[in-house]
């Protein structure tokens, strides 16, 4: 990175103007990981289906892991400012087939968690449209409702990622605070126990299961870095604002699941599998807290299932300009929106619906859930491979980050995240809540894999084919910069090789 | 007035291309600024004014160009120290798209319309006064790349087009080349002679892919 002296002048002031803040970083990050989609919809659930009672320790450790995770994670993206994130990283600190292999990964992964929504959208817009309006109609109407709005918003480009979204993240945030308070002040007979919070709550065979629910709540605090090149000052706003959010994050979530806990004490895991499960969190504050929160709670969903739509396309249209995907998914229409993409991303949003609907799934429970952990799963393995990256990256070049930032960090997370996603992998069944061996458990983490190898031939096929463009996989936007000559390349261009104007 | 009049200039050339007469821009605000930005540094890039070194916009004259937005644009780059040519398409695209304009209007080829619905505060729009001369540019550029005689001015042009993602439905026949990496090189190999050229493509380019991951079109 070039240091920036802060010599005040008419373009540096405009361009800072221009620029994102913490907290505007911050907002970007907020809305996509939806704090009340997760405290509201994914923590009744995880309670639901595991059966366990140690969800919040589970937020909390993860919360520690992905720590230590980020200290090497922004490290690294302060060397790499035009990332695309994981999948630049994994190229760039690995090898360019394992990036590849990991975007792919990545695309299911975030696919997974855009359409799981939908399974909780549909009874949640159902439910409420029921107790307020008596409408009646069955959730996949809503459902499909759901999905043609953020079709159209995605095509339209409304992108509600912005200030508007900050605004209602950080609205969440406070109703999911307030109600929080009033569950711990109401407990169940019993009284106020913390057991829940400690670690030694958590058990080796739920453990996997937990750890996977905590890392999908977690998922869209790894997006600072895209903003890297909006950012003010990348070696500050980006680190700043993915601990702070980290730290946030994971006081509300914890705090808002032990007072589950508490509120409804041993009742919890029943509760939870009642149909009272996705209004359970506001039910512990009657009035009108309750009734924001469950409308807020269908906003939050509905802006979470654009603003992953709109980064799904993103990320598509990002690895489609690089051709790692077909280049057509590269193209933008007049107004900037990668249609292509969108429109792949929308047409999978309706087959996840509709396989749901034909094969009898539980829209909740299935499709929200199981798509919703399964793509935690897929960040969890990401996670860990880029934290090998970061580890490789700076063993291979020359960088003044201290050893803590470089080596040790990443390290102990990498080991951390394998050991993790081991456990996930391994106790699949707990995390489905189905019979040990069944096929789920095989069907949904084998798409991890064979999007990974698919990735990985795919850029060995690449080499050969087209040898330019595996030559600028993982640059990401800075791709461009690395075909002419004499531009300041990104440090990977190091391996790259030369081929300017002149071919 | 016989035959069509054209400035010559590349930023009035890119404005024309991006924008449609009927139903306005081409591209969503700030690309379109990226664009006219490149466009504007690559006026200045094409006299031989500017160099790009390690990434920034370097002086390579004393004289400043003769176009007077050419010149003020020279003489904000003077005021500066070298700065990274990222920061320069930032800054200049905040305000290239009104620039244009007026240097398009004051020699009578856009006009400001006023809104149908005069609400107050509400900005008119600049319209051109010959669509001819509006559609031109990008026939012009079709038909050069098409035949093989594309100058360094069309080059430019179609450099900014793959840049900027631009959609423009005169180059249906030329769009197939816009999509495939290793032509394109090849096509826009001859800009290597005056050096910045590439560079401040090359720059434009990662400035869209920037905003568009960023989402912040």
């Amino acid at each position: 990175m070039r240091t920036r002296t802060p010599a005040r002048s008419k373009v540096s002031d405009a361009l800072a103007r221009d620029r994102l803040g913490v907290s505007g970083v911050m907002f970007f990050i907020l809305a996509g990981i939806a704090p009340l989609t997760v405290t509201a919809g994914v923590v009744p659930t995880a309670y639901a289906v595991t059966g366990l009672t140690s969800v919040p320790a589970a937020f909390l450790v993860v919360a520690a892991v992905l720590g230590v995770f980020a200290v090497g994670y922004v490290a690294m993206a302060r060397t790499i400012p035009n990332a695309g994130a994981f999948y630049a990283f994994i190229s760039q600190g690995l090898a360019k087939p394992a990036g590849v292999g990991g975007a792919l990964v990545a695309v299911v992964a975030y696919n997974l968690l855009q359409v799981g929504l939908y399974g909780m959208i549909g009874p949640s817009l159902a439910s409420f449209a029921s107790d307020n309006f008596h409408l009646n109609a069955p959730w996949e109407v809503w459902a499909f409702g759901a999905w043609a709005m953020v079709t159209i918003l995605g095509l339209i480009r409304v992108d509600l990622s912005g200030r508007l979204l900050g605004v209602l993240s950080t609205i969440e945030l406070l109703i999911i605070v307030a109600v929080t308070v009033r569950g711990l002040a109401h407990p169940a007979s019993g009284g106020v126990n913390a057991a829940a919070l400690s670690p030694t709550s958590l058990h080796l065979t739920g453990l996997g299961a937990v750890l996977a629910v905590a890392v999908l709540g977690f998922t869209g605090f790894e997006q600072a870095p895209v903003f890297s090149e909006e950012a003010r000052d990348v070696k500050r706003t980006i680190p700043l604002a993915t601990f702070v959010s980290l730290a946030v994050i994971a006081v509300v979530y914890a705090g808002a699941s032990w007072a589950l806990n508490v509120h409804y004490g041993n009742q919890v895991v029943t509760t939870a599998q009642g149909p009272g499960s996705t209004t359970m969190l506001f039910a512990m504050a009657p009035g009108v807290l309750a009734s924001t929160g469950r409308v807020l709670f269908l906003t939050s969903l509905l802006a979470a299932a654009l603003a992953f739509h709109n980064a799904v396309g993103r990320y598509m249209w990002a690895l489609g300009r690089e051709r790692v995907l077909p280049a057509v998914m590269g193209t933008t229409g007049p107004n900037g929106v990668p249609r292509a993409a969108s429109g792949i991303q929308s047409l999978l949003g309706a087959v996840a619906i509709t396989l749901t609907l034909a094969l009898h799934w539980d829209p909740v429970n299935q499709l929200f859930f199981w798509g919703g952990t399964t793509g935690g799963v897929g960040i969890l393995l990401l996670l860990a491979t880029t934290s090998a990256a970061v580890v490789a990256y700076f063993a291979r070049t020359a960088n003044t980050e201290t050893l803590w930032r470089r080596l040790i960090a990443p390290g102990v997370s990498t080991v951390l995240l394998v050991v993790m996603a081991g456990l996930c992998i391994d106790h699949y069944d707990v995390l489905l809540n189905v019979p040990p061996g069944s096929a789920a458990t095989k069907i949904l983490p084998g798409l991890f894999a064979a999007a990974a190898v698919i990735g990985v031939l795919w850029a060995l096929v690449l080499k050969r084919i087209a040898p330019d463009a595996y030559a600028a996989i993982g640059l990401g936007s800075a791709a461009a910069l690395a075909r002419t000559p004499s531009s300041a390349a990104p440090p990977a261009s190091a391996t790259v090789p030369s081929e300017g104007t002149a071919r | 007035m016989a035959g069509l009049q054209r400035t010559g200039r590349l930023a009035d050339d890119f404005y024309f291309m991006v924008h449609d007469d009927v139903s306005g821009p081409r591209l969503p605000d700030r690309i379109l600024g990226l664009g006219l930005a490149g466009a504007l540094l690559g006026e200045l890039g094409a006299l031989g004014a500017i160099r790009v070194e390690d990434g920034e916009v370097i002086l390579a004259t004393a004289t400043p160009p003769p176009d007077p937005l050419a010149a003020d644009v020279f003489a904000e780059l003077e005021a500066e120290r070298p700065l990274p040519v990222r920061d320069w398409l930032h800054y200049l695209g905040q305000g290239a798209l009104d620039r244009v304009a007026r240097r398009l209007a004051a020699e009578g080829l856009v006009f400001l319309k006023p809104p149908r619905i005069n609400i107050l505060g509400r900005a008119g729009r600049w319209t051109p006064t010959d669509i001819t001369i509006a559609g031109w540019p990008a026939i012009d550029l079709k038909l050069k790349v098409f035949n093989g005689k594309a100058d360094a001015h069309h080059l430019m042009l179609f450099g900014l087009t793959r840049a900027t993602g631009l959609n423009h439905p005169s180059l249906w026949e030329v769009r197939a080349l816009l999509a495939d990496g290793a032509a394109m090189d090849k096509i826009l190999a001859p800009l290597g002679l005056s050096p910045p050229l590439l560079d401040l493509l090359a720059h434009t380019e990662a400035a869209v892919g920037s905003v568009v991951t960023s989402q912040r079109i």
